[in-house]
């Protein structure tokens, strides 16, 4: 009986390691928990033991080569049975869970730890027809064709068995999908080997992802909205814009948006604050950072303006100002965006209208601005043209309760809506 | 002149090649270059300020990339022999989280544990580690910045071919700081009985 025994994940959830030593040959006996190779992987230098008593039949992977968790170590002839070495059809059975495998061939499990001596399972000998092939291929190969985005199930091998060799990958070209597929899919669908496009994820891509999930499963998003009426706030800006001109100083409505976020976060500290639900606190803190969400080519960022509840219209134009510099340019750097403690973002610059804002784990809250558009509203019993900000609010839940939040957003929309308190409060 | 890559014959040499249990805290008396197993002086160094400044390069047993070390780091090596198998990662974080105790007892906060066996203060690195296991016996060795300027990694050591994801491409002198730097002063003396005592209670 034949043993597969793959490189096993040992428990730094990394994909790879390199090899950098072989203990064993070919027909080398080996007993169970023999070293049969030194690995290295990023921070571990281990020696991977036999899981099996037999001889060496194979082994995959030379000095210096990476190999995948999940890939093949080596092929253990398990003492008793017969068979020298195994024959290409089986070979391929083992690792294609394919169909007609005739005797037993055993394989270590993919995503396993360091073997243990009960490692491994049997390959059924009847599997559904049409299961996914997984061919025979060489560590290098395999590597080459992930970075390649080959898929090396559809590479013909040339090697022993069949198994794809680094040569095969580099021979390889994509074939054109068949125009039954492509007349599915559209009948106006681009040239063949357009019709889809893979890329690698970007670092920040990934970050964004990742912040995005947590945010949803650590936390019980809440929204709510409100639509201030801003003509005081246009006739603010539109009064002051000429003279920040002149310092060279463009003045939008995000500062006083910021302004009164800050002023209101004084007022309610709950959104100005973390949960420690682990060792069961509130973290409440007593500096006001605002951060404004940035899109830029590469994806979202957050940088943060420190102190914001101190910083003047003007101060807050000029940080605003620089934010959107250092993104553009892709200055941006990690100090630029730790520390925040609320966040806001501003889809309204791009015409959009209302949102339901993901929360920048781990802050309380975040708020989305809208685009200033035209409404009737009724002021004094009397309908007329106003000017509305949508403000999109959201909490956690946990942490904020929907009393505090309505009080909160009110009071970031009062702020907004007349100006002045801004400086008079 | 090529680099010439020396045995490993540091202090905790004997920790690597022994075969029981063992705890070494250690300052380097001078500045070397510990290079990872897999790494060699060509990828890993910039060599020209290597050879010019002369500074003597070796290879640790262990996994992870290139070091230096210099007077103003602490070094720990423990070596231990285990019963039963169990994840890399979990190991890293048992001794880690020890040293983290002990140094937020020395005052020290805002630390972290990130990548696979880092230990940080904010988003920058002041420990390393790395481990080598053979059979049932492992040597677990850590490198804390005590009070090293961190661009000293800058001049002698190339940007590593892996790096954890916290990392973010950035630069060494970017990447790595120090207790000191950070604004913690702490005695050796005082880190080493506490480790001492607190790794072989634990």
């Amino acid at each position: 009986m034949r043993y597969i025994f793959k490189f096993p994940d040992i428990g730094e959830g990394l994909t790879e390691g390199i090899v950098i030593e072989w203990y064993v040959d070919k027909g080398t006996a080996v007993k169970v928990g023999q070293p049969l190779v030194k690995m290295e992987t990023d921070k571990v230098v281990t020696d991977i033991p036999s899981p099996r008593e037999g001889v060496i039949a194979a082994r995959y992977g030379k000095v210096g080569e990476t190999v995948h968790v999940g890939e093949t170590l080596v092929e253990i002839e398990i003492a008793g049975e017969a068979g020298a070495e195994a024959k290409a059809p089986q070979i391929e059975m083992v690792e294609e869970t394919g169909a007609g495998v005739v005797g037993t061939i055993e394989v270590a499990s993919n995503n396993a730890y360091l073997p243990a001596s009960d490692e491994g399972r049997e390959v059924k000998p009847a599997v559904e027809k049409g299961a996914a092939r997984k061919v025979l291929a060489t560590p290098v190969a395999r590597a080459m064709a992930r970075d390649m985005n080959i898929d090396i199930n559809l590479v013909t091998g040339t090697g022993p068995a069949g198994r794809v060799m680094k040569i095969d990958i580099q021979n390889f070209h994509a074939p054109a999908p068949s125009a039954k597929a492509a007349a599915v899919i559209s009948p106006a669908s681009p040239a063949a080997g357009e019709l889809i496009e893979i890329k690698p994820m970007s670092q920040i891509r990934k970050s964004i992802a990742k912040n995005m999930l947590r945010s949803k499963q650590s936390t019980a998003h809440m929204t709510l909205f409100e639509e201030p009426e801003v003509s005081a706030l246009i006739a603010a800006r539109a009064k002051y814009k000429e003279e920040y001109k002149k310092e060279d100083i463009n003045l939008t409505y995000l500062p006083f948006v910021i302004k009164a976020v800050a002023a209101a976060l004084k007022r309610h500290r709950d959104l100005n604050a973390e949960m420690d639900f682990e060792k069961g606190n509130i973290i409440y803190k007593n500096y006001y950072n605002i951060g404004i969400a940035v899109s830029t080519p590469d994806g979202l960022v957050v940088p943060v303006i420190r102190n914001a509840d101190r910083l003047s219209i003007k101060e807050l134009s000029i940080a605003v100002a620089e934010i959107a510099v250092k993104s553009r340019d892709r200055k941006l750097t990690l100090d630029d965006m730790k520390d925040g403690t609320f966040t806001i973002t501003n889809y309204g610059a791009l015409g959009g209208w209302y949102g339901v804002p993901v929360i920048n784990y781990p802050q309380a809250g975040i708020i989305g601005i809208g685009r200033i558009s035209q409404k009737p509203v009724v002021i004094n019993g009397e309908i007329k043209v106003g000017n509305v900000m949508p403000l999109s609010l959201s909490v956690d839940h946990r942490l904020i309760d929907g009393a505090e939040a309505t009080e909160f957003l009110l009071d970031v929309a009062a702020g907004i809506a007349d100006p002045l308190t801004l400086i008079m409060r | 002149m090529a680099v010439t890559v020396m045995p490993y014959s540091l202090p905790d040499a004997g920790l690597f090649a022994g075969k029981g249990d063992g705890l070494l805290i250690w300052q380097p008396e001078s500045t070397v270059i510990v290079l990872g197993q897999s790494n060699t002086p060509e990828k890993s160094l910039i060599l020209p300020e290597v050879e010019r400044d002369n500074i003597p390069v070796t290879k640790r047993p262990t996994g992870g990339e290139a070091v230096i070390l210099t007077p103003a780091m602490a070094v720990i090596t423990v070596a231990m022999k285990f019963s039963t198998i169990f994840p890399s990662k979990e190991f890293f974080g048992e001794i880690n989280g020890v040293i983290i105790r002990i140094l937020s007892d020395l005052g020290v906060n805002n630390l972290g544990l990130k990548g696979i066996s880092d230990i940080t203060i904010g988003h920058k690195k002041i420990l390393g580690s790395s481990m080598h296991r053979r059979e049932n016996r492992l040597v677990y060795h850590a490198v804390l910045n005590t009070g090293e300027d961190p661009d000293i990694f800058e001049k002698y050591l190339r940007h590593p071919s892996r790096e954890p994801e916290y990392r973010q491409n950035r630069k060494h002198g970017e990447f790595v700081t120090s207790l000191e730097r950070e604004g913690f002063q702490i005695e050796f003396g005082d880190l080493v009985s506490k480790l001492k005592s607190r790794l072989t209670e634990d």
